[in-house]
Order: structure tokens, then sequence, then C-alpha cells
């Protein structure tokens, strides 16, 4: 019994941490502005966020599908798919750093940074 | 190898495949990719008890093998293996040190390796290192549906009924 408690006591704790993580990420301010769309490990399309105007729509096809893809001030989103899951779907707008959206079964991510230094640091030290 | 005891683990991959691809008809219930509660796995935890290491390992491969030739794309095979793998390795070191009354311990660990299995493996693919923050949001799932996999693995393994009938 004692041996339980430790053992709920421990998961509790990654529980809370993992909470905590998200929370913290959640309500960290970013200035993620640049959308890069990534299909199979290509970067296939970056898009200013805050430049857009006019909300416009476009595709990505891939072997296996495609995906809708709309841009808005802001935000973007995955409008429609045919992929299995439709997890990408239900991410709905993304506007920040915070979670990218993914379609695994289309390899496709879509992922909001800042301005672009970050990014070209990760990809300088490949 | 016994007749019965074939008989035995043919069942329980069968039992597996067939849990395995009814989860997998079922809408995901988080917009969150790989959160799902893993009911195979409770077929397998089963196993290892039962029978031993070589044999869940069996088990495991076929269904994993079987399942994607049933349900899906080349894709989802490479996220099952290497889900499965981590899994099975965290399984097969530990399920030794914990009793069927700690087997929930091990459903958890075996849920949360699953898991780290397949955010590397959705980086490998994607290239795109920023799916790491899916991970905490990964880990919460695995405790809560490891917890219930494991409890159902239990309850099973000390049914004193379902035991006499599988040995």
């Amino acid at each position: 019994m004692k041996n339980n408690i430790k053992w709920i006591a421990l998961f509790s704790v990654i529980i809370i941490l993992c909470a905590a993580l998200l929370i913290i990420r959640r309500n960290t301010p970013s200035d993620a502005v640049m959308a890069r769309i990534v299909q199979d490990g290509n970067v296939i399309r970056e898009i200013d966020l805050l430049t857009v105007d006019d909300p416009y729509e476009f595709s990505v096809s891939c072997d296996e599908g495609c995906n809708t893809i709309r841009v808005e001030k802001g935000r973007i989103c995955v409008i429609d798919a045919d992929c299995p899951d439709k997890i990408c779907v239900n991410t709905g707008y993304i506007s920040d750093s915070e979670l990218p959206i993914v379609c695994l079964p289309h390899k496709l991510s879509i992922v909001v940074s800042g301005t672009d230094s970050g990014y070209d640091a990760v990809v300088g030290g490949q | 190898m016994k007749t019965k005891k074939l008989t035995a683990l043919a069942m329980l991959t069968a039992l597996s495949l067939i849990i395995f691809i009814i989860e997998a008809q079922l809408p995901p219930l988080v917009p969150i990719p790989g959160i799902k509660l893993g009911l195979a796995n409770i077929v397998t935890l089963i196993t290892i008890y039962m029978y031993g290491r070589k044999e869940a390992f069996c088990v495991l491969a076929l269904r994993i093998g079987l399942g994607t030739v049933f349900t899906g794309h080349m894709l989802s095979l490479i996220y099952s293996i290497s889900g499965g793998l981590l899994s099975y390795i965290v399984m097969a070191l530990l399920f030794k040190l914990f009793d069927t009354k700690r087997l929930w311990v091990i459903s958890i660990l075996c849920a949360i390796a699953h898991n780290i299995g397949q955010i590397t493996a959705a980086v490998a693919i994607t290239h795109v290192p920023e799916l790491i923050w899916y991970l905490p949001a990964l880990m919460i799932s695995a405790i809560i549906t490891g917890a219930f996999t494991g409890v159902i693995a239990m309850l099973i393994l000390n049914n004193r009924n379902i035991r006499r009938y599988m040995e």
C-alpha cells in the first residue's frame, strides 16, 4: 500500500509539472508572426501573418492527400483535409508558437515562430 | 511449444488486433496527435505476465504488423513500431520488479515510453523540432490512459475464473 502511494505521488508530480509547463507556455506573450509550412521536412512556404490584409486560402497536396490552409491577419489554420484523423483541422487557428498544427498522415506541419532569427539558428546548426 | 500455449497466444494476438482495429475507428478525443487509450496494450501486459517476454514480443509484433495491414498506411507503421518497441523494452526490463498488484505502474511507464517514442518518430519524420511541445500534454494523457489500461489488465489477471480458463 505504501508503495502505491509513492507511485501515485510521483505520477501526480509529473502531471502537475506538465500542466504547469503548458499553462506557463500558454501565458507567455510571444511576438511570433512568421508562419512556416513544412512538408516532409522542407519549408514550402513562409507567410508573415501581420501583413495579411485579406484572408485567403490555398491547398497543399502530397502523395497521400491534400490540406486546405486558410490565412487571416495574425492567424492561420487548416480548414479542410482528407487525412483520416482530421487532427490538423480540429486544432483550429493558431496565432503563436504555443503548439504547431500537425497532420502526421500527410507529414505536414505549420509552425508560427518569431521574426526569423530563431529558426535560422536551428537550420544553421544542422 | 505446446499446442495449448500456441492456441492461447494466437487467441491473444487476435484479441489485441480486434481491440486495435476498433480503437483506430474511434474519432480522436482531443485535437492532439497521438492521444488514445491504447487498449491493445492490455493484451500485451497480460501476455507478458502470463507467458513471458518472448511471447509478449510475438503478440505485439504480430499485432503491429497485421494492424497496419488492416488499418492504415506505411507511415502509421513507423509510429506504431517506434512507440510499441520503446514501450515493450520498458515492459520487458521492469515487469519482474512489479507484481500483478502494481501492474498499473508498469502500464503507465509503458504509456509514457510509447508517447516519447512516437513524438521522437514524429520529429524525425516531419523535421519540425517544435513538435516536442506536445510532450507535456502527451505525458499527462499517458499517465491517465496508462493507469486505465493497467487497472483493466490487473482486474483480468487477478480474476481467478479468467486465469483458470486461460491456463
